[in-house]
């Protein structure tokens, strides 16, 4: 009887868990998705040389440091921005937000020039030292201020002088982001552009300016976006598709071994807490091919009770009694469940090591499902199932084996 | 032992043929492969792909007269699944076309209104000198895994063994290349990883086979060739193959049906894998290493001092 209180014991508070997490306080709230699951831009460039300079990495943290001033000007929330082996820069913006608008912030305004009225760039991002806004003395509106450095303040001299009253354009890449029109000549190497700014536009059109001042160029790499509505609809379909095979598997493994089966299916639920729990703990990010991952292990967990399970009923079918069979099975299927789950764990590293951001995520989850599998396989199985001999209400039927037979 | 009719077909007498059916399936594989080539996605050619939804019915051939006009090049069309909450005819396609400049993009994005009111769901864009790097990593990454596997079950078990494991994980990779070059199944950077998958399944499958064997050689019954041997260890734990098996393939099948068509490709490529992987590891793995050890035994026997082959 106290073997029986054990087993409803353990379902009663797998259940608890279970329904704590998916009614009271949703997993789903405290899983750190990928932005292929809750929307996003990721964007991946490389350093290339030209005429603004060569490749360092100081020339690469300084961009990245330029990205991050763009990105954080639209105002969002904790973009990733990491530098990738190869002089790459990787950029990851997510949640709500406009997406075009990140995307021509941070993608398209590489290199910012100042072109006169033939067309010719008379200065460029190194040329400059700042942008900044100020309050004009007395009035409502906002001015750019400009401020130049070493050879930037004789070019600005040279380019204001001969152009007064024409436009000089400033541009980032093909884009121009102002024109203003040169009223005097500007010999200090500080400017400022008037136009009506608001406190705000002007302070765009700054940023704008310190942000096109790269260290380097760089070019587009990759460049995905998936809008919240698709990240949605993926987590959906995979949760979907996820609890329904996992309800298949459940079903399959009490037809196939009665008794044991539901055995296995608690260790199953087991396994899937403790893999989910344990990415959560690691703060893993879970993305579409990470789940996939996930359920794919679920499938592959069975596979270590199969193993031990069809053990366990050739020795019962040789003669064995219960305990006999059932501790010999799990003996003698042990050296098969190591070797076999040693190899998946090796396409599992390599894939990690090798692979890109989102395959990584794949490979950790396979990895640490079949890590978990093992666990669950040979100890808690095991103890459940001796639970169940414990009960006394089971003979050799218990695996499906005829008592009388042989 | 007690069991069904799976456990009483004497699988190594008809080893030859098994054999011989694998290289027919991989030479097919081979041939479909460098004929037809592999549908590769745009992670491997580069190029954009706009996963664009209309909210009223738009016919796939104007939309693809269209966007040919505008980025003059090679565009595809295809219906994808709506995603997320949509009137009743709305129709959403995947559209891909060559690398495109920003402006080009703009203006297509612009001329697309003239079709309808629609919205971008989602947008992926790669560059060619990206997707030459994912072909060299994932071809890196394949071999040393198999040679780190070779390895492992060298040190495990014998040399023999991991040889033809490794046969038959080379033979699950021709298979899967093979069958989604002709069923037109598209590469992805993930699919990197669904063949990673599918050879650390297949050898898993595997050496839960040799495994057995190994542990029948162990005790081996008196007077037992090794073809009794084989066939029997088969016998033994073809029921667990069937079962895991099953499982995995129903967990993917399901992932097919529901899992919409961002995963489509990838549990396709891992259902035709593992599926691949469970047939090599009851017959292509252990009938290779029968047949090495025979032809090593006939060898010993021509020769004059012949000695009982050591198992």
């Amino acid at each position: 009887m106290r073997a029986f209180s054990a087993l409803l014991a353990i379902v009663i508070a797998i259940a608890g868990v279970g329904y704590y997490y998916t009614a009271v306080d949703p997993i789903k709230n405290h899983m750190q998705l990928g932005l292929d699951l809750r929307g996003g831009a990721h964007m991946v460039y490389e350093a290339v040389p030209s005429e603004l300079g060569d490749v360092t990495p100081e020339a690469i943290d300084a961009a990245m440091k330029v990205i991050e001033r763009r990105v954080n000007s639209i105002g969002v929330s904790e973009p990733v921005i990491q530098k990738d082996s190869k002089n790459r820069i990787m950029v990851q913006i997510a949640g709500v937000m406009d997406l075009e608008q990140a995307r021509e912030m941070v993608g398209k305004t590489a290199v910012l020039t100042f072109e006169d009225p033939d067309g010719k760039v008379v200065l460029d991002g190194k040329d400059i030292k700042e942008a900044g806004v100020q309050q004009q003395q007395g009035q409502a509106d906002f001015v750019v201020t400009l401020k130049m450095k070493g050879e930037g303040t004789q070019k600005f001299a040279d380019a204001t002088t001969k152009w007064v009253g024409q436009q000089i354009a400033i541009k980032l890449d093909d884009m121009t982001i102002s024109d203003p029109k040169v009223n005097t000549p500007i010999m200090n190497g500080e400017a400022i552009i008037e136009g009506g700014f608001t406190a705000e536009s002007a302070k765009q059109l700054a940023d704008l300016i310190n942000g096109g001042a790269l260290p380097v160029k760089l070019e587009m790499r990759e460049n995905r976006i998936v809008t919240a509505t698709l990240g949605a609809d993926s987590l959906a379909k995979s949760a979907k598709a996820g609890l329904i095979g996992m309800a298949f598997v459940v079903v399959f493994m009490i037809i196939l071994f009665r008794v044991p089966g539901i055995m296995a299916d608690i260790a199953l639920t087991v396994y899937a807490m403790l893999t989910l729990g344990f990415l959560l703990a690691i703060n893993a990010v879970f993305t579409l091919p990470g789940i996939a991952g996930l359920l794919l292990s679920i499938g592959m967990a069975v596979d270590a009770n199969v193993i031990i399970f069809s053990r366990i009923r050739e020795e019962l079918a040789s003669g064995k009694g219960l305990r006999s069979g059932i501790d010999s099975g799990f003996n003698r299927a042990f050296s098969a469940v190591i070797d076999s789950n040693v190899t998946t764990l090796i396409a599992g590293v390599i894939l990690w090591l090798f692979g890109t951001s989102s395959v990584k995520g794949f490979a950790l989850t396979l990895s640490v499902g079949v890590f978990i599998s093992l666990f669950t396989a040979i100890t808690l199985t095991r103890w459940l199932i001796n639970l169940c001999v414990r009960t006394g209400w089971f003979g050799k039927n218990l695996f499906g084996i005829k008592e009388v037979s042989r | 032992m007690q069991g069904n009719w799976l456990t009483r077909i004497n699988y190594m007498r008809s080893a030859k043929y098994w054999i011989l059916f694998s290289l027919v399936l991989t030479l097919a594989g081979t041939i479909a492969l460098f004929t037809m080539g592999l549908n590769k996605g745009v992670d491997f050619t580069g190029g954009f792909v706009f996963d664009v939804q209309f909210e009223e019915k738009v016919e796939a051939n104007k939309l693809r007269d269209l966007a040919q006009k505008v980025v003059n090049g090679d565009v595809q069309t295809q219906q994808a699944e709506i995603k997320g909450e949509a009137g009743p005819n709305a129709v959403e396609y995947f559209l891909r076309t060559p690398e495109l400049k920003p402006e080009v993009r703009s203006q297509l994005l612009k001329e697309m209104e003239s079709l309808g009111k629609y919205k971008i769901v989602g947008e992926d864009n790669v560059s060619g000198a990206v997707s030459k790097e994912l072909t060299q990593n994932a071809l890196m990454a394949i071999s040393i895994a198999a040679a780190l596997q070779l390895i492992y079950i060298w040190f495990r078990f014998e040399f023999k063994f991991g040889v033809t494991a490794v046969a038959a994980i080379v033979h699950d990779a021709v298979v899967v290349l093979g069958l989604i070059a002709i069923f037109r199944v598209q590469i992805n950077s993930a699919f990197v990883a669904a063949i990673l998958t599918v050879l650390g399944y297949s050898m898993n499958d595997t050496v839960v086979v040799i495994d057995r064997i190994r542990e029948n050689l162990a005790k081996r019954r008196k007077g037992e060739d090794l073809t009794d041997l084989t066939t029997r260890s088969i016998q033994e734990v073809i029921t667990r193959s069937l079962y895991t098996g099953v499982s995995v393939q129903v967990m993917l099948i399901c992932l097919l049906v529901f899992g919409g068509d961002t995963l489509w490709d990838f549990a396709m490529t891992l259902l035709i894998g593992v599926t691949s992987g469970t047939y090599s590891s009851i017959f292509i793995a252990s009938a290779l290493w029968l047949f090495w050890h025979q032809w090593e035994d006939n060898r010993k026997k021509a020769a004059p001092k012949a000695k009982p082959a050591k198992a």
